[in-house]
């Protein structure tokens, strides 16, 4: 894959707005099943030259699937079983989440549902985005 | 009681009940959750428990009026063996 040269930077709006389209076509190959290299492959602008902050591993966090690269705790295995969530489920919610936050240790709090509609949160270690620590059914 | 440090995770799980599925669950605290069957604990769930196990289990003893000496024998005998299952049995508390 040729790699891309990114422009200089060009203000925090600007920036803003790039970050915001990376997130899209992001969200857009995950939706289809592409992976993060065809997102890139679109142009989109997968990392700015931004430190590393909450919000950017809280994105990073949400796109642990699309690498293939998750992983589930062995704490996050048994409440699967508890709550009867199956793996695609968490999955889908890494991969999609209609929420994310960040809780006081900074890791990220991914909201999500179950394929029965029952809503989960999955929440994700923030320095590993592949790390699944733990999932539960939220009432 | 059973309870198991998962030392990666850095999580506790206390088993209260022997229900094995829950279908709901309760953010007393938010680093305690608890697993509800029926509307009843069957698990707490401790996050972080480097950061103090009082105050989330003091919240989720009081929540569902819950032995708080026994959530936290089980809770400190859980991080004394990490990633080991410990059973935790207390009897009564003597009055002679």
């Amino acid at each position: 894959m040729p790699k891309r040269r990114l422009p200089e930077p060009k203000g925090a709006r600007w920036e803003w707005d790039q970050r915001q389209q990376g997130r899209r076509r992001i969200s857009d190959a995950s939706r289809v099943g592409g992976s993060l290299e065809r997102a890139v492959w679109r142009g989109g602008f997968i990392r700015t030259w931004l430190p590393f902050g909450d919000e950017d591993r809280a994105f990073a966090a949400g796109r642990a699937n699309i690498d293939g690269s998750m992983r589930l705790s062995r704490h996050a295995k048994n409440e699967t079983r508890l709550y009867r969530i199956s793996v695609d489920d968490i999955e889908r919610t890494v991969a999609s989440p209609a929420r994310r936050d960040l809780d006081e240790r900074g890791n990220a709090r991914l909201t999500g549902e179950t394929g029965d509609g029952r809503p989960i949160l999955v929440v994700v270690a923030g320095d590993d985005p592949g790390f699944v620590i733990t999932v539960f059914l939220r009432s | 009681m059973r309870a198991d440090y998962d030392s990666s995770a850095n999580a506790i799980s206390i088993a209260i009940g022997d229900t094995p599925h829950a279908e709901g669950s309760d953010e007393v605290h938010p680093r305690a959750i608890v697993a509800l069957a029926a509307g009843k604990p069957v698990e707490v769930q401790l996050l972080y428990p480097d950061m103090g196990t009082a105050e989330p289990l003091a919240a989720v003893a009081c929540r569902y009026e819950l032995d708080l000496e026994a959530l936290q024998a089980a809770a400190q005998s859980a991080l004394a063996a990490p990633d080991r299952v410990v059973s935790v049995e207390l009897a009564a508390r003597s009055t002679t």
